[in-house]
């Protein structure tokens, strides 16, 4: 028994657990930080499986992203939940009945029948790709990353990735859609002194932190292409980072430095344009859309190494305007979220 | 070791009947929305256990970048599925487009109705027709 497996076993048995308690609190601040707390067993697991990417997504969008915006809509909206109170003892009875019936029914199912172990032996498909992304003997289908993920993520599926940036630019502006008066708020409620956030120790140990945050992302960011992480990860790391400063120091100082919607916006179009453009370049020039490296029926291929740095070909530049794209469309969410409600309930004229 | 994997099959499919459980039964939109993102999660680690390799010592699919052929068989014969992970990466960024989505309606609700329980929102728009 390797004691992955149990560690396995063990974060599972605590995810479940985390569940029921967060079904059954009334406060929604409390699941919401149980969730969080969920979130990093998750976290264990994935990379308990060897999923380090998966991994390293999933920290900063679940255990800082979702938590940061379910406390916002939580703040925007009302904290406990009304439900008829329940006698604790019979929740707590009939939960740990329905799961021991069900363990004992699944296991058994799961030992007696189908006897399900992961397998030893991975598909074809994926034997193909891991065979094949850094061959340097056999070119034909390389794609000169040594990382098989996000080899897949550019290159081999390139155009799931595509589907995937045009859902989150597509929830992206259905969000700035409902929060369409931002311009107005701030031209009835021009920027003051009296804006400045909490005490200077609070200050000074966040900048610290964003530094760290920063530094890590751009890490994730730029050698994603040749160890775990990428585009997606960086940009998402860079987000959070940016949480830290608008907590303690308001949203009115990244407004200050320019740092406002229109302008991260702008930024997100930039990057998108430019993965757009890398990726048509090669149909233009003799090749196919998505392609990366040369291959025997399409001459086309971005050069492997630029100025003694290997880049992968086009891998190493889409990580990092999908990074800057994502850092960008975060960095909007949080911005319109820290906007006091009263001003869109003033706008909208909701009766209170 | 057959006892743990069905230890952590049987969670996972637990936790994914609780969670939907909450889904149906929670009145509050913003915990209906937390059990769901629960929900995703839970798929999305029994689609990476597809692609787990269960031998004495699996990998994590990078390798560096000058291997030579023998590297390369091991590497193919040790590592596990890369697709699966990439098909849960844009599974988890698509999930948190849509959860943002989900989130910002949710404030749009409490801004026309003053209220996310989704029992009062049923009554109060029966009586607005």
């Amino acid at each position: 028994m390797l004691i992955s497996e149990v560690l396995l076993a063990y974060s599972m048995i605590v995810i479940t657990l985390l569940t029921l308690v967060i079904i059954f609190t009334k406060d929604l601040v409390n699941a919401v930080v149980l969730s969080a707390a969920q979130s990093i067993f998750f976290v264990i697991a994935l990379y308990l499986l060897l999923a380090v990417d998966v991994a390293l997504v999933y920290l900063p969008v679940a255990v800082g992203g979702y938590s940061l915006i379910f406390l916002y809509a939580i703040g925007k909206t009302e904290r406990f939940e009304k439900v008829a109170g329940y006698s604790r003892k019979l929740i707590f009875l009939s939960v740990m009945a329905f799961m021991l019936i069900a363990a004992l029914l699944i296991g058994m199912l799961a030992g007696g029948y189908t006897g399900w172990i992961p397998r030893e032996v991975t598909r074809p498909l994926a034997r193909f790709v891991l065979r094949s992304t850094i061959n340097h003997l056999n070119k034909t289908f390389w794609t000169s990353s040594p990382e098989a993920v996000s080899a897949t993520v550019w290159d081999y599926r390139g155009l799931d990735t595509f589907f995937e940036i045009a859902v989150f630019y597509g929830s992206i502006a259905g969000c700035l859609a409902l929060f369409r008066f931002i311009d107005v708020v701030f031209k009835e409620r021009p920027i003051e002194k009296a804006d400045v956030g909490l005490s200077i120790v609070a200050k000074a140990s966040c900048k610290i932190i964003f530094a760290l945050i920063a530094v890590a992302s751009a890490s994730l960011m730029l050698h994603g292409h040749l160890t775990p992480g990428g585009g997606f990860q960086g940009g998402s790391a860079f987000s959070i980072a940016l949480m830290v400063v608008i907590i303690p120091l308001s949203q009115y100082f990244l407004r200050g430095l320019g740092l406002e919607e229109r302008r991260l916006m702008l930024l997100r179009s930039i990057g998108l344009t430019l993965i757009a453009l890398l990726i048509l370049l090669p149909a233009a020039l003799g090749g196919y859309i998505f392609q990366n490296q040369a291959k025997l029926w399409a001459d086309f291929g971005y050069p492997t190494i630029i100025g003694g740095f290997w880049t992968s070909g086009s891998i190493f530049f889409l990580n990092l305007f999908d990074g800057m794209a994502v850092a960008a469309g975060f960095a909007i969410i949080f911005l319109i979220l820290s906007i006091p409600e009263e001003c869109f309930k003033r706008l909208m004229k909701v009766k209170p | 070791m057959n006892f743990v994997w069905i230890m952590i099959i049987s969670c996972l499919i637990i936790t994914t009947f609780l969670s939907l459980y909450g889904i149906a039964t929670r009145p509050n939109m913003i915990k209906k929305i937390v059990l769901y993102s629960t929900f995703s999660d839970v798929i999305n680690v029994f689609i990476i256990l597809l692609g787990y390799r269960r031998s004495l010592n699996p990998r994590v699919p990078v390798l560096h970048l000058h291997p030579t052929s023998e590297e390369i068989a091991v590497f193919e014969m040790t590592s596990v599925d890369p697709i699966v992970q990439t098909l849960v990466l844009t599974a988890i960024v698509i999930g948190l487009a849509v959860m943002l989505f989900l989130t910002f309606l949710v404030i749009q609700v409490y801004r026309l109705y003053g209220t996310i329980d989704t029992r009062e929102i049923a009554k109060k728009s029966r009586l607005r027709g």
